[in-house]
């Protein structure tokens, strides 16, 4: 096999960072709640940044910058300077800000930013906060108060044609496809496993990652299989997902494989290390991001660059996926929970087809992976999906996530981020509380 | 950089694609070749290539999946007619994602045992561009 990636070794940060506060909203379909259709990406994101601000025990006034991620701010809210327009909605008027976007990697990179600017030591406070209206766009030339529903067409026309190079045949005759089925496939290969097991494998991780967010506060989707099942006269989730009502969308996935588009915003706080504590007696120490990216052209590129970045943290700072006592993958095809659990060895190698179909990553079990039910589930916010993993690792680590809680304490924590055409970032969390 | 160092690298390989022909880019340090064409290499990071003749260059399809008509973009239908996706191999180069043209989903399985399997080069015409796909060489 080819080495598509040539990587130099991670370097250890200038200065210990951690992050110290946390805030998200809800995942929501924005335009289809009476309450919140007008609510506009500055107010979105100011609630985010303010729930984070309040969870660190500080103001506006403490933090020195603010980084501002959205996955497509041209196509969603018809703005370039996004980092501008919600800069005066959290208290934070006149201080330095920056727009970054990497697509559905965006939430993963913004913490890499704020540890990034943290550790220069340029900055002592950082905030770095991301907002995605993926499913309620702006009007054109309308207040931002007046949304509209993003529909399919604007999903290929625009936000596709955004982020795939149109160069020597990208997307549109393969890319996209090679992206959901290409690695899934050569795991199944590999392995040895029948469609018939993959399929179970498939429906399993559906079943047991929708547990998850009907558990979970912020998560989009609140119905469990079950439910779903008994509304169509059947016996049970399972069987509801193997049946025609979860079609084949791809030869691997079927529908509850893949991503569920819905808007949201979430923040963190990062600051140095060293001054943490005179904020909170809980912080959680950023260890090593590893960072790979690969266009979106080349095949099994998930793959390739999740190794990528996983060995560049696991050379730093010596930990393996092992170590780990929860994993956080973007997973807008939900094949992606247990291949990037297996390539991280999180869990051994070959075995977690198994621990999918056992419920052994779900969060009341032994190797939790999305323990917040994942992008199929929680909800796919595309930029905002990082922070609101990051969100719900944190809480994990305190001990404060509810119904959803895994059984075990959390040490450590490993966030997979992905996407972007398509960057695929690798951090390593502890816990310090 | 001066003006007359800056080349156009996409433009001559699409004009390639227009002669029936399949260019890439050879690095003059380690004899990679960049399929597709860039102006440095990939492989060892070496800041110049040159144009080199892909057309007849031994490829191989490694991976072969089936397509799926909720990927499928309404022109590539209309273009190739049947086709599934590969990951595509020519000799000295990465792998690229593309699609293989005159096969069905229901032969997947089947080609899928002959992995990897010859390919040559299959030339469409896109919307105001020569396109580039590939056919079974047997």
């Amino acid at each position: 096999m080819a080495n598509y990636v040539k990587q130099n070794p991670l370097k250890p940060l200038s200065r210990g960072v951690s992050i110290i506060g946390v805030g998200t909203t809800p995942n929501m379909h924005l335009l289809e709640d009476p309450d919140l259709k007008h609510i506009t990406e500055g107010e979105l994101f100011g609630y985010a940044a303010i729930e984070a601000m309040k969870d660190a025990g500080l103001t506006a006034k403490d933090v020195d910058f603010y980084i501002h991620g959205q996955a497509g701010p041209h196509w969603q809210s018809r703005i370039a300077t996004p980092n501008m327009h919600v800069a005066d909605w959290f208290g934070m008027r006149g201080k330095a800000s920056v727009h970054h976007s990497q697509a559905c990697c965006t939430g993963y990179v913004a913490l890499e930013q704020a540890v990034s600017y943290v550790a220069s030591g340029a900055y002592d406070v950082v905030l770095t906060g991301a907002i995605d209206t993926s499913y309620s766009i702006a009007t054109p030339k309308k207040p931002s108060f007046m949304r509209q529903q993003a529909g399919m067409e604007v999903f290929l026309n625009d936000a596709v044609d955004f982020i795939y190079n149109k160069d020597y045949t990208m997307f549109q005759y393969s890319a996209a496809v090679m992206c959901v089925d290409s690695w899934i496939e050569e795991y199944a290969r590999e392995n040895g496993l029948t469609a018939q097991q993959v399929d179970d494998l498939l429906c399993y991780l559906s079943y047991h990652s929708r547990r998850c967010s009907v558990a979970d506060p912020y998560a989009l989707i609140k119905k469990s299989y079950d439910e779903m099942a008994r509304e169509v006269g059947m016996e049970d989730g399972i069987e509801f997902l193997r049946s025609k009502f979860n079609p084949h969308v791809t030869k691997y996935c079927r529908l509850s494989n893949r991503e569920q588009t819905c808007d949201g915003a979430a923040a963190a706080i990062v600051c140095a290390s060293d001054i943490a504590h005179r904020f909170t007696d809980r912080p959680v120490e950023v260890l090593a991001i590893g960072h790979s990216c690969l266009d979106g052209g080349i095949p099994r590129l998930e793959k390739h660059a999740t190794i990528a970045a996983y060995t560049q943290v696991r050379e730093l700072t010596g930990l393996t996926g092992a170590d780990m006592d929860l994993l956080m993958v973007n997973d807008f095809d939900q094949t992606s929970q247990l291949l990037t659990a297996e390539a991280t060895g999180y869990v051994p190698a070959g075995e977690g087809w198994k621990y999918a179909i056992e419920g052994r990553l779900a969060y009341d079990g032994d190797r939790p992976v999305n323990t917040n039910g994942g992008r199929c589930n929680y909800g796919a916010a595309a930029g905002q999906s990082g922070l609101a993993d990051l969100y719900h690792v944190v809480k994990q680590m305190r001990g404060e996530q509810g119904a959803n809680q895994v059984k075990h304490p959390v040490k450590h924590a490993m966030i997979r981020g992905f996407g972007g055409g398509q960057n695929v970032t690798c951090a390593v969390l502890k816990n310090n509380a | 950089m001066k003006k007359e160092e800056l080349k156009c690298i996409v433009k001559p390989y699409y004009d390639g694609l227009a002669e029936g022909k399949v260019l890439g880019r050879k690095c003059a340090e380690c004899g990679h070749v960049e399929f597709p064409p860039h102006i440095a290499c990939n492989n060892c990071g070496h800041l110049e290539t040159e144009w080199v003749d892909l057309t007849n260059v031994k490829a191989v399809a490694t991976q072969i999946i089936p397509g799926c008509a909720a990927f499928i973009w309404p022109s590539a239908a209309e273009m190739l007619g049947d086709f599934v996706y590969i990951a595509v191999q020519i000799e000295g180069c990465d792998e690229w994602s593309s699609a293989l043209v005159g096969v069905t989903n229901d032969q997947v399985d089947e080609l899928a045992k002959r992995l990897p399997l010859p390919v040559k080069p299959y030339f469409a015409q896109d919307d105001g561009f020569t396109n580039l796909f590939w056919q079974l060489a047997e």
